[in-house]
């Protein structure tokens, strides 16, 4: 479904990525995990078309297509998703607008009705439900004066109603308690399919006790150093990143949160 | 000083007189003489006067147009004048046409006690309310309408009445290149409530110029909400002055959008003259192509224990050009007052200019009062969130740009079919707008 060529990339010419290869199929779960600067949450950011990277070179294919050529909104369109690090709040547009838009942009493209007013109401408060949200919340404005938690469960919860086709969670984990971590864990395995892939961009092994990955990757300045299954997670858990990166720093505290 | 405008409009005065309402009154005649020589002194604005620093009259100067002669009056159909209203499908409808009460486009089935019509036609009972005799001559262009205004709005509700649905009062340019002078007189009793929603259109796109003069009397605890919607033609000049005075507990509200007009000014002063009495102040304006829009407010408290909320917004597209500048002044007695202001403006190209000035004058020593002015630029953050989730990129800085200008609608959404006229308007003239008409609620 998607591969990652020999991918570099730089911002403000400071070099970020310096190599990346990765081959994701169908049905599968990657996880990349790697110590803070990384460049984990930018391959993210690069791979849903955010402005401000300077591709230097490489390739990316998804689905066949050249997904470095499309805007922003054709990669959504056409089933890539990220769930942000940050949500961003945007003042007077209300969420059920927002879903709704974003809903049936996707269908359009796929060549499906739009959903009437009805049906989407109903859908949407069912996955508000599943996500055990406040229905309170699709009428309130985009993220604004959410909690760290509410905006990962709302970014969970746009997922679910666009059900992508390749997901990418950026360090969704970070900042949630382990009620909202259970939940959102809930949301994304509900995901789970053989049509379906996901990259979970994540610092801690803490997440993949809920979700657990097919794949692991350790990304540090830039290249993936090392790869394996669920196991090499834990052994990070273990020793931190310190033992593969060579660099005292970058050993957790026991159950440090991000 | 100023030679061409001022002889043009005292010639303009010479022709109407004797056919303005209550001529004859000797003293509405005096007072209509004097306004025009206050007038004759000061000649127009100019932008060496620090109120008219940024906004030039230098093209009314050049090219003053004259008041419609009776043989040229036109006859609008009402469906041509309903299909640009911001609420088609009001009960109550007042409709001025190049500046007279047009009966046969009117109608209201307000409560008896209830006057709303023509000044014009109140004048002859009631010569000591017409304006030139009530207001003061203050500046040189209300002068001017004070002097040559032919009709205006009559709206007067008894005290202790509650209208319960919107009066609207349509403004209708529908003869090109004429002058209009509607002066209004609004006047709630005490504890009366009312909507009333002004809305100035043009049925051309022809050169026009209208000074509009309203005088809003609020007894106490009286309500007004007050709408005004300034979608004139693209090559009219619309200059309105608003005098507002607000009584004990009485709550005046405004929201203006300025949509229209190749320059429009709104110059809106507010009086609280005893406790409790209360302001909201809410505008957008909205210059696009070569458009320029000034809003200049002045709150002034002159009583203890009022409050004051001001949120304008200004959205500047292409060359358009806005300024706005909100004074407050706290008089001597005025403690415990609370004053706030805020003014945020968004550019969209490079050749767009907002000139901003809050200007707070406390003379009282116990009060609470804020002010703040933004200006920035579409945020990539918001818009690539939008993008990323499929919307496309003119409907991502159309929803972010509504959403703005939106904020000052906000109190009305509780009166849907007014909100969503509203929305409406402000749909037409966003950049991208049409594409988000069907996605919104």
């Amino acid at each position: 479904m998607l591969h990652i060529k020999d991918l570099t990339a730089e911002v403000d010419g400071k070099p970020i990525l310096k190599g990346i290869h990765l081959t994701v199929n169908a049905g599968e779960i990657h996880a990349v995990m790697g110590p803070n600067g990384s460049g984990k949450s930018t391959l993210a950011s690069i791979l849903a078309g955010r402005d401000g990277y300077e591709i230097t070179g490489g390739s990316v294919m998804y689905q066949g297509k050249d997904l470095l050529d499309m805007p922003a909104e054709d990669r959504a369109r056409d089933g890539v998703f990220l769930a942000f690090q940050y949500p961003v709040e945007i003042p007077g547009v209300s969420n059920i607008y927002l879903l709704k838009a974003a809903v049936n942009a996707r269908r359009r493209h796929q060549g499906l009705q739009e959903l009437d007013a009805m049906d989407f109401l109903s859908l949407v408060k069912e996955k508000v439900r599943f996500m055990e949200m406040d229905e309170k919340m699709l009428y309130r404005a985009v993220n604004e004066g959410f909690s760290g938690g509410e905006k990962k469960r709302n970014e969970i919860l746009q997922m679910i109603m666009l059900e992508p086709t390749l997901a990418l969670l950026d360090e969704t984990d970070s900042g949630l308690d382990i009620d909202a971590l259970k939940v959102v864990s809930k949301g994304v395995n509900s995901l789970r399919s053989p049509n379906r892939a996901m990259i979970l961009v994540t610092h801690y092994q803490r997440l993949l006790d809920y979700i657990t990955p097919d794949y692991v990757h350790v990304l540090s300045a830039g290249r993936i150093i090392k790869s394996g299954g669920p196991e090499l997670a834990l052994e990070l858990e273990r020793q931190g990143y310190a033992w593969l990166t060579g660099d005292q720093k970058d050993v957790p505290s026991k159950g440090a949160v991000q | 000083m100023s030679d061409s405008a001022s002889q043009f409009f005292a010639d303009e005065f010479a022709r109407v007189e004797s056919g303005l309402p209550g001529a004859g009154n000797f003293k509405l005649d005096s007072e209509r003489k004097k306004a025009l020589k206050q007038f004759l002194e000061l000649g127009l604005p100019t932008t060496r006067q620090e109120n008219w620093k940024y906004t030039s009259l230098a093209a009314l100067e050049k090219k003053p147009l004259p008041l419609l002669k009776e043989n040229e009056q036109t006859d609008p159909s009402l469906a041509q004048i309903l299909e640009l209203a911001v609420l088609p499908q009001a009960e109550h409808r007042l409709v001025f046409v190049d500046g007279r009460f047009a009966p046969a486009l009117s109608m209201h089935g307000l409560p008896v006690g209830v006057r709303a019509g023509a000044l014009s036609s109140s004048v002859a009972d009631r010569p000591e309310d017409a304006l030139p005799i009530r207001s003061q001559h203050s500046s040189a262009l209300v002068s001017l309408g004070l002097a040559l205004s032919e009709d205006g709005l009559d709206f007067n509700i008894p005290a202790g009445l509650t209208l319960n649905t919107p009066v609207l009062v349509l403004f209708v340019s529908a003869s090109a290149g004429h002058s209009v002078f509607p002066a209004s007189a609004i006047h709630l009793g005490e504890g009366a409530q009312a909507i009333l929603i002004e809305q100035h259109i043009a049925l051309h796109n022809e050169a026009t110029f209208a000074q509009v003069l309203t005088r809003v009397t609020l007894d106490q605890d009286a309500d007004l909400t007050h709408v005004k919607l300034q979608s004139e033609g693209e090559r009219a000049i619309h200059l309105a002055d608003t005098e507002v005075e607000v009584a004990a507990r009485a709550q005046y509200h405004s929201v203006v959008l300025a949509l229209g007009g190749s320059i429009g000014r709104e110059d809106l002063r507010i009086h609280l003259n005893a406790p409790g009495a209360h302001v909201d102040l809410d505008g957008a304006y909205l210059p696009r192509k070569r458009m320029h829009l000034d809003h200049h407010t002045t709150v002034r408290h002159i009583s203890p224990d009022c409050t004051s909320r001001q949120s304008y917004r200004g959205i500047l597209d292409e060359a358009g050009r806005g300024v706005f500048n909100g004074r407050v002044v706290v008089e001597k007695d005025a403690q415990h007052t609370d004053a706030q202001q805020s003014n945020a403006n968004l550019l969209l190209s490079d050749n767009a200019e907002i000139d901003t000035k809050p200007q707070l004058e406390i003379f009282a020593d116990d009060v609470k009062c804020s002010h703040g002015a933004t200006v920035g630029q579409l945020d990539p953050a918001e818009l690539f969130y939008l993008r990323s989730r499929g919307i496309d990129e003119t409907a991502a800085r159309a929803l972010v740009t509504f959403a703005f200008a939106a904020r000052v609608l906000s109190s009305l959404e509780s009166h849907e079919a007014l909100y969503s006229g509203l929305r409406k308007a402000l749909f037409a003239h966003l950049p991208g707008g049409s594409v988000l008409e069907d996605l919104t609620r």
